[in-house]
């Protein structure tokens, strides 16, 4: 190694950030040398993309320094990193469709008044002939795949001179050939003397592309050790962490019975990829069944598939109704109304939290009418039955609200989430699928969401529950099916199963199969934007999203 | 023969007007900002710069023919900026409903230009019209007898000088809009704010520019339809708003292509006169029926348009992206 | 480096942040201000044009609106009218759906109702003649704001141009009939027929119009916050995926609220053929649409704030012109004027009410979030 290469790039010292009562970074230092790909380990929701933000330009630290190049910096714009060299790849792109390769590239870019698109296209050839890239400078981005995209946008970092590069999962979207030609670039640079920090939780990946590894859990750094003294399983030990003991009441299942057969289930999500193949498993009343996996597996799909929400290419969902006499029934392609009305109800807590299932300008009470509204007398919507809904949600979740016919809106986020997972559990049904139900919210709701499953467990309700946090899965659910790459790769007791094991489970197969969309399962701080973290805070600005969209106006929505 | 060349001249002056109008049109719209305010627009330049020349021509004896010129069309372009400007406080700035304020400057517009409009009639005594002569004379003068090249004279140099601006203005725009980094930068934002933001343009500067430009260039359609459409004359009722709105649709029919419009406006135009000319070119009166209906074709033929490019969803012919919304930065 | 420094100079000297709460007596205050201030513009511009200073410019425009009975119904009937037209564009734009073809909408509907007025009107009986006017005014009306709906729901058509180009041709259509129906006279006029016309009502020269205005007002009330289909266009027009995840027909809701919404103005059209007018132009009730659809949008949809607002709307544009009638140096154009100073200023005060300005602290707090610079 030259002495150039072992130059630290970056220095983070005692980075903390918080968004309102959540800490999403505490206390984190960290260096990058030239020359050197680092990966950066941990969880959902373990602070890494925020981190990395503070590079980025995005978050602006609360407090901690940063130096780049041994020079004391401050980064309080995406511009004022380009001028330092830090390119980073999000997980969303950021590309503007109707243009060129090369006029993205140039975007923003100060020069002279006429585009010189001769001498763009040559830079650009150079930079894809000195690494390896294949990125056509005239092509429209639309007409791209997202591994196109992607290395469009790092070529883009490149062009604009950017000596520190920072890929967010930039395996999540790609095939397993795909990567392989990503990480050839990424080598090819990290010899080219530049410093590459991925953010990932593939723990093959982090085995097979960086020279040093670094490890966040609950926005704390926990260590960093060189790729080549370590293995999968201390690495899985030291992201996950020691088990945690929970007090979470898990009653015994008893009485158990098949309400939801899945089989063969196959399914593509908005973008066309293959989200979904061949998942199987059944789903008992008075058990939990939990799903795990990281974010972007097939979670979403599959409930959504369940609820009649998701088109899908093939296999079979039997619904066995609790009446009587009734006969099981395939309930693919029927209407979700109908779905809901045998009784499987769905609450997935989206990133923006709004965005499905309430409506931000309504209060408890309309939003409680959402999926029953129709029942009763016609013409009129009657509000008795409803308002005693909202009025027990209130009460049970100890939802915080001035009255019932506030905007849920102006609710902070954690409150505008009991309201969700409330009404869907109101509603009695047989089977009660949950998607992140405590996704930012504070322990004692938390645990008072455990034990409205537990309880509707105990009715005989098939609960199905995918959560982000293991230790809770560990302690909450009977059983614990493991998604990784849209295929189910375990079911297993949650009883007798380690953390550390689902966490193999949960990464054995990746960057294999199917690759589902990551939109709306990445974890709060995982995101990007990182916006939900703001939503948390007390102060209610939770929905500042949903409320522009309200006002926004304009044919476009 | 006679009637075609005659319907090809009105065709050409209508269109021209259509044509600047659009092209303001394009403009402010490549910023992401749909300006329902364009027949007001029309309307406030058209009224600025006819009262500037009429104004002039009446308060002198021996008019300098530049400023004959020079005059209406600045005061025509600041009015219009100035609507514009008016606009994008309110919509950038304040971030007011893009239909909504559109709509409103229309009414605003149109009633300036009337009001306005009224009162020059009132000083010239005739309390329905009045005319700008000499003006008009300076912005119709043509090169059409200089020549001599009959027909072909007839059908390429019989106008003012404002129509042949009007080409050449879409070609700039053009140029502008593809060739060069200011161009590029405004298409971006246009089509993603957030993303040119954090390319660091600066998006609040680019959408002030591009609508009070846009603005401006809409006003120089309304001088061009007070001045040489309308022979220099101003009366107290003008159809002008129909024109604007025509000009708004073109901007979907040319595919916010400044060149698709230079055609497009001349189509728009010739479909406007079919129902005056096509009759007397078959030999045949139609009576006033059947004219009211053939006035509709350019209305239908906007409609299939709107259709049309709706169904068959190519992203190169769609509006910028982010085509009526308001942007503000924390949304990021 | 100095750190402190590079922040300030990045901190931008007042910062726009999202609004979540707006107290009602800010509500108040802001609208208030923007209507003062609007009034004083309006005054200033009076003042500028006319040798009327404001306190003349306002008691002339009062004395206007008040005089006596005419002028009192006249302004009401000016306010039914708007509002009428708003009540029908509320739905469809709480729905999302840009209407702006209430014009083409109300000239259909009125169109039909004239044909059956020209044709039917020496040989059928009031009592016959004018419930089908009616209902053929209010289907024909709510089929022609389908047409576009149609489009918009089956391929995404931009319905706002196509509303508005719609005006045109019924304009055009309207300008047809009528050259068919007035033979060799320039003018249609009014149409003389035995039946089909709507007299006076508890004695008042409009009191149908107010009876429907009423009624609309309560009836649109009641649909929009009391029904399962008022429900539906609220969800829809606020949260479309929450609206698809709850199962709710989007292409059924949003053809049934535009039939409703274009089926009003037919009704306008109806009252103006029968009642207003006796006839029909391609000018009727022109001047109204595009004033309703910002009544509509500023009173957010309530019928309730539609009334405040079509009550001022009405009260500036009857105010002025009589200022322009009493005043030799203005016209009656001057109503557009004022008119839209008034709607300048109430749709900028909306910025206040959404967002909150945030000046620069002397002292910058660390860990400021480095956000809005120039806008």
């Amino acid at each position: 190694m030259s002495i150039e290469k072992n130059k630290i790039a970056v220095k983070m010292k005692n980075i903390t950030k918080t968004f309102g009562a959540v800490t999403a970074n505490k206390d984190v230092s960290l260096e990058v040398y030239r020359g050197e790909i680092l990966s950066l380990l941990g969880e959902n929701g373990s602070g890494k993309t925020t981190l990395m933000n503070m590079l980025s330009g995005i978050y602006y630290p609360d407090s901690g320094e940063i130096e780049i190049d041994g020079k004391a910096a401050s980064i309080s714009s995406p511009k004022d990193a380009f001028e330092l060299g830090i390119g980073m790849i999000h997980q969303h792109f950021k590309l503007i469709d109707v243009f060129t390769s090369a006029e993205n590239i140039i975007l923003g870019l100060p020069g002279g008044a006429l585009l010189d698109m001769k001498s763009v296209y040559a830079g650009i050839e150079k930079i894809c002939e000195k690494y390896g890239f294949d990125v056509d400078p005239k092509r429209k981005v639309y007409t791209m795949s997202v591994s196109q995209k992607q290395e469009l946008e790092i070529v883009k970092a490149l062009y604009r001179g950017a000596e520190i590069l920072i890929l967010d999962e930039p395996t999540a979207v790609l095939t397993p050939q795909e990567t392989k030609k990503l990480f050839d670039v990424l080598r090819n640079m990290k010899n080219d003397g530049k410093a590459i920090v991925i953010i990932t939780h593939k723990l093959n990946e982090v085995m097979e592309i960086s020279d040093r590894v670094a490890i966040l859990r609950r926005g704390e750094f926990v260590t960093s050790i060189d790729t080549k003294s370590a293995n999968e399983k201390m690495l899985a030990e030291a992201m996950v962490g020691q088990k945690l003991e929970l007090n979470i009441r898990r009653p015994e299942p008893k009485d158990e019975k098949l309400r939801l057969s899945v089989s063969g289930l196959s399914c593509r999500n908005s973008d066309g990829v293959p989200a979904l193949s061949d998942v199987s498993f059944d789903a008992y009343g008075g058990e939990i069944l939990g799903i795990a996996g990281v974010s972007g597996s097939g979670q979403k799909e599959l409930l959504e598939a369940i609820a009649g929400l998701q088109q899908t290419d093939s296999g079979k969902i039997i619904f066995y109704p609790e009446k009587e006499g009734s006969e099981p029934e395939n309930i693919i392609g029927m209407n979700p109304r109908k779905i809901r009305e045998m009784g499987v109800a769905l609450s997935f807590v989206p990133e923006d939290r709004l965005g499905m299932g309430l409506v931000g300008s309504m209060g408890m009470t309309e939003n409680m009418m959402l999926k029953s509204y129709d029942a009763g007398a016609p013409v009129f919507i009657h509000k008795k039955e409803p308002e005693k809904t909202a009025e027990r949600v209130k009460n049970e979740l100890d939802v915080v609200t001035p009255n019932l016919e506030t905007p849920v809106r102006r609710l902070s986020g954690g409150n505008v989430q009991k309201v969700l997972v409330g009404r869907e559990i109101s509603e009695a049904p047989s089977v009660l699928m949950t998607a992140y139900a405590v996704r930012g919210l504070d322990i004692n709701t938390s645990y008072a969401i455990y034990d409205l499953l537990d309880r509707q467990k105990e009715r005989g309700v098939a609960v199905i529950y995918v959560g982000e946090d293991l230790d809770v899965m560990l302690a909450l659910c009977d059983r614990i099916l493991v998604l990784c790459g849209g295929r189910v790769s375990a079911v297993v007791d949650a009883r007798n199963v380690t953390k550390e094991e689902i966490g193999l489970y949960m990464t054995a197969g990746s960057g294999g199969g199917a690759s589902a969309g990551k939109k709306d399962e990445v974890s709060a701080n995982d995101e990007d934007t990182g916006k939900d973290k703001d939503k948390v805070s007390a102060n209610g600005e939770g929905d500042k999203k949903s409320a522009s969209d309200a006002e926004g106006g304009g044919e476009k929505e | 023969m006679t009637a075609l060349i005659q319907w090809i001249n009105s065709a050409v002056v209508y269109g021209t007007v259509i044509m600047y109008a659009a092209m303001g049109e394009i403009l402010t719209e490549k910023s992401g900002h749909l300006n329902l305010g364009v027949p007001g627009l029309m309307f406030l330049g058209g009224f600025a710069g006819f009262g500037s020349a009429y104004i002039y021509e009446n308060s002198t004896d021996s008019p300098s023919g530049v400023l004959l010129i020079l005059l209406p069309l600045l005061a025509a372009f600041a009015a219009s900026c100035l609507g514009g400007l008016l606009y994008s406080f309110l919509t950038v700035t304040l971030r007011a409903n893009q239909n909504v304020t559109g709509l409103a400057l229309t009414s605003f517009g149109v009633g300036v230009g009337t009001f306005g409009g009224v009162y020059l009639c009132k000083i010239s005594g005739n309390s329905s019209y009045a005319v700008a002569k000499l003006s008009s004379a300076a912005f119709t003068k043509n090169l059409n007898a200089a020549f001599g090249l009959g027909t072909v004279g007839q059908i390429f140099l019989s106008y003012g000088f404002l129509a042949y601006t009007a080409i050449l203005l879409a070609v700039l725009l053009h140029f502008v809009l593809s060739k060069t980094r200011v161009g590029l930068n405004l298409r971006a934002v246009g089509e993603n704010p957030g993303t040119a933001d954090a390319a660091g343009i600066n998006v609040t500067l680019y959408k002030y520019l591009a609508t009070c430009l846009g603005g401006g260039i809409c006003g120089i359609g309304g001088l061009y339809y007070v001045l040489e459409y309308c022979l220099g004359g101003w009366s107290t009722n003008n159809s002008i708003e129909s024109l604007g709105w025509l000009a708004v649709a073109l901007v979907i029919f040319s595919t916010w292509k400044p060149l698709n419009a230079i055609w497009g406006s001349y189509l728009f135009a010739q479909l406007f006169w079919l129902y005056n000319y096509f009759p007397t070119l078959v030999n045949t009166t139609i009576n006033a029926p059947i004219t009211d209906i053939l006035q509709m074709i350019p209305y239908l033929v906007t409609i299939i348009v709107l259709i049309v490019v709706s169904i068959h969803r190519k992203k190169e012919n769609q509006g910028p992206a982010s085509l009526g919304l308001s942007y503000f930065r924390e949304e990021r | 480096m100095n750190d402190k420094k590079l922040r300030s100079m990045n901190e931008p000297l007042v910062r726009i942040v999202k609004r979540d709460t707006v107290p009602l007596t800010v509500k108040i205050v802001v609208y208030a201000a923007a209507i003062l201030l609007a009034a004083i513009v309006t005054g200033a511009y009076i003042y500028c044009m006319s040798d009327y200073d404001i306190v003349t410019t306002y008691s002339t425009m009062f004395t206007g609106v008040f005089r006596n009975d005419i002028t009192v119904n006249s302004y009401f009937k000016e306010t039914c009218l708007l509002l009428m037209i708003s009540i029908a564009l509320a739905p469809a734009f709480k729905m999302r759906f840009w209407n702006i073809g209430a014009q083409g909408q109300l000239l259909s509907g009125g169109l039909a109702a004239a044909a059956w007025l020209y044709y039917f009107g020496n040989t059928m009986p009031d009592a016959a003649l004018l419930p089908i006017m009616a209902v053929s005014a209010v289907l024909i009306g709510g089929l022609w704001a389908m047409i576009p709906a149609i489009f918009k729901v089956k391929f995404g058509t931009n319905e706002t141009l196509f509303t508005l180009m719609m005006n045109y041709i019924a304009i055009q259509l309207v300008a047809c009939c009528t050259d068919i129906w007035k033979g060799i006279k320039s003018a249609l006029g009014v149409i003389d027929r035995k039946a089909g016309y709507v007299g006076s009502l508890f004695g008042l020269k409009y009191g149908w119009i107010y009876a429907a205005a009423l009624v609309l007002l309560v009836v649109m009330y009641v649909y929009m916050n009391k029904t399962k289909e008022g429900y539906e266009i609220a969800v829809l027009g606020e949260a479309l995926n929450t609206a698809r995840y709850a199962g709710i027909n989007e292409t059924l809701v949003t053809l049934r609220t535009v039939f409703i919404s274009g089926a009003i103005c037919g009704l306008v059209g109806f009252l103006y053929v029968s009642n207003l007018n006796h006839s029909i132009a391609s000018s009727t009730g022109g001047s109204y649409g595009f004033t309703a659809i910002i009544v509509a949008w500023l009173a957010k949809f309530n019928p309730i704030f539609m009334l405040l607002i079509s009550l001022l709307i009405s009260f500036v544009s009857q105010g002025s012109s009589e200022i322009a009638n009493k005043n030799t140096d203005l016209n009656s154009s001057v109503a557009d004027i004022t008119i839209g100073i008034f709607l300048f200023f109430i749709l900028g005060c909306e910025f206040f009410l959404n967002y909150k300005l945030v000046w620069r602290r002397k002292d910058a707090a660390q860990g400021i979030k480095k956000e809005a610079s120039s806008s």
